[in-house]
Parts: C-alpha cells; structure tokens; sequence
C-alpha cells in the first residue's frame, strides 16, 4: 500500500478541470500495463522495436531524473543514455520482482550517483580554494525554473546525493517510499530519514534565503 | 504543541490530525510562523505547481536506440556473484563477497593464531636464506642474525600482512561489484 506519510497535504486547493472517473483512469492504467509489460517479453527476447517503445515511454523521465540529480543537461543525457543502454543488456535478468519503471530507475540512479561522484573528484581536482563555494552542483536549467522555483532548484542541487535522490524519486517521480527504498536499495526507515532531513535542510535554506531577500 | 514539535511535523511531512495545535503555536510563535509559511511554499513547489514536465534532448530516443543496436547483448559478461535483491543494508553487507572473505581470513586468524607466529618466522627463514647467507659475513658482522633482530621481522610480518588484506579486501571488492553492476 503507498504511504502518503510524507506527501505534503492539501494545503490549499489545485483546480483540476478535467478528472477521468475512477473506473476509467483503472482500466486505461490495465492497458497500459499490459502493453508493457508485452513489450518487456518482447524485449527479452531480443525485440529492439519493443525495447524501443520502452524507451519512448521512459526516456524523458529517465532523464529528468538525471538532471535533477546531476544539475547538468549534458551530464544528464550522458547518464540516462548509458543508463537505458545497460537496462537494454540487464533486461533478460530483469526477474519482474519490482516494476519496470522501479528496476530502470534504479539503474538510472546508479549511473547518476556514479557520475556525480566522478564529476565531484573532477571539481575537486580543478577547484582552487577560492571557489569552494561553487563546488555544489549548478542548477538545472528546468521548465519553469524562474524565481521561487529556481531558488527551490539550488537548494535541492546542495542536497547531499542520496537525499536528493530521495526527494526527487518521492516528490518528483510520485514515487512511494517503498519504491524510492526499492529503487536506491535503502531500508524503508532509512528512506524517511532522508526524506525528512531534505525537509528541514530544505526549509532551512529556504528561510536564510527569505531573510538575505528580506534585508536586500 | 512546542516549537521541537513542530519543526518535527513539518519534517514529517505535515501529517492529519494536528493542523488546530499547529495554528495555535504559529499565531504564538514568530520563528515557527515563518517556518511554516517556507515549509508550505516548499511543498506546493514540490507538488508540481508552476513547474513544467521535463522532456528529454531531440532526438535522445534515436541516439539511445543507436547505442542499442551497437550493444551486443549476447557478449558474455563475467558473472561472479548472483544480482543481490532489495535487502537491508547489513543484509547486503553481510552478504558482500568482501566481507565473507574478511569473516574467513578473520576466523582462520582466530582459529590458527598460531600461523600467524608461523608465518613471521617463515618470512623470516626466507628472508635469512636468500638475503642473511648470501651476505655471509656482513650479515653477521652487523648482527642481523640475533634473536631481537628476527623478533624484529616478526613485528615487521604482522603489519605487512595486514596491509596485504587490505588491499586484497579491496581488489576482491572492486571486481566484484564492478560484475555484479547492472
């Protein structure tokens, strides 16, 4: 069962203007379902027109999960593309213990956590002490990424990795904890902690923000 | 309600049921009101709103494909230890070949203490014979050939072969998660 624990509540109202009944949001999910999980068959079997579908339908979240992660457009692309590539190899020992989007973006995460690490050594390696303050990931350049959002945007990039990972699996990808735990093999306590402490160092950033605008 | 608690709720994600105590202790307390107002802009931009759907590079499902097509999946690749599930973390480092090698190394060590004492004076032996007699006289002259001295490279074995586990601990590692890797 989803744990809502987390999500924040209806703190105010979202107009929805066009909301499908139940049965049909069910049953189109089914379908959904259904179809790919024929083209994960397929796939397997060696079908590259099928594991192609796969990626048209996972390609741009795989990457919006990269960007969010790594802070880089190119980096970014890089990931999720060597990411997909190896989903494409790994598929045959894909078991279906977990769903597909879970399995893909676990390996998505890898290759990012990876990437960031070895971007890191290479900052590291080029960053004279002066500019240690701009060794935190720079902010994605993202779709409506303008003013509150840009500044939320930074605050996330100077996330340590796995609670960023966390927050963007949980509140970006509306995945639940028991898949953010799934997906980057943490124990589901563990994932709360995250989650709660990119909370409080988000608020906490946030606020110091708020003030440093306040006296501007 | 204090100001710990909360903190705490909002950390929590601002579950049902204390939304009345909160409002108390925000109309109360300047600091908390001001956490709660970033805490409920923060949550409504992580809600989504105002933020568009991230879409991947032109032409990013072609060059993928491309990689696809180039990847021979039927290459063998080395597969040393099994794909490990969604354990908990001391599941999976208590499963981790690097720990099942150093539990051994630690067990023999326990078990045959005493091979470790061998194992000194056998470097020792070796180091005699191919460095101390070829030496001949010098070696004697110098003393090397006294008890402390071997006592000596006894001391010297025991750290040495700890940094040799270490490395090795770390080599076995490496391999091995760098195969099980998906």
């Amino acid at each position: 069962m989803r744990s809502n624990l987390l999500k924040p509540g209806p703190i105010q109202g979202r107009s929805n203007p066009v909301v499908p009944s139940i049965s049909e949001s069910a049953k189109q999910a089914a379908d959904e379902a259904s179809e790919e999980s024929g083209w994960i068959e397929r796939a397997c079997a060696g079908d590259t027109a099928a594991f192609r579908r796969l990626v048209e339908r996972y390609g741009d979240r795989a990457y919006g999960l990269a960007l969010r992660m790594l802070g880089s457009p190119e980096e970014a692309e890089e990931a999720a593309q060597d990411a997909l590539v190896r989903a494409w190899r790994a598929l045959p020992r894909f078991r279906g213990d977990s769903r597909f989007a879970t399995w893909l973006y676990r390996i998505v995460v890898r290759r990012a956590l990876d990437r960031s690490a070895a971007l890191k050594a290479r900052r590291a390696r080029e960053t004279t002490l002066e500019e240690t303050e701009l060794e935190a990931p720079p902010s994605p350049d993202l779709p409506g990424s303008e003013g509150v959002s840009r500044r939320l945007d930074q605050l996330l990039g100077s996330l340590p990795e796995m609670q960023r990972a966390a927050v963007v699996l949980y509140y970006y990808e509306d995945r639940s904890v028991e898949e953010v735990a799934r997906t980057l093999g943490l124990p589901l306590g563990t994932v709360k902690t995250h989650l709660h402490r990119a909370r409080a160092l988000l608020r906490a950033g946030w606020e110091l923000e708020e003030r440093r605008s306040g006296i501007e | 309600m204090n100001c710990a608690d909360l903190k705490r709720w909002l950390n929590e994600g601002m579950p049902r049921g204390s939304e009345r105590d909160v409002g108390e202790h925000a109309e109360r307390c300047p600091g908390c009101a001001a956490s709660l107002h970033a805490q409920l802009e923060i949550d409504a931009l992580l809600r989504g709103e105002g933020r568009g759907r991230v879409e991947a590079p032109p032409r990013f499902v072609d060059r993928v494909m491309a990689e696809v097509l180039a990847a021979d999946r039927s290459a063998p690749r080395i597969e040393l230890w099994p794909a490990l599930p969604a354990l908990p973390w001391w599941a999976q480092a208590a499963a981790d070949p690097a720990t099942v090698l150093a539990c051994v190394l630690v067990a023999l060590l326990a078990w045959r203490i005493d091979w470790l004492g061998d194992l000194a004076r056998l470097a020792g032996n070796l180091g005699s014979r191919y460095v101390t007699q070829p030496l001949g006289q010098t070696w004697s002259t110098m003393g090397l050939d006294r008890p402390a001295v071997t006592l000596g490279f006894e001391l010297i074995a025991i750290p040495a072969l700890a940094w040799g586990s270490l490395v090795l601990y770390r080599w076995t590692e490496r391999i091995l998660r760098r195969s099980t890797r998906a």
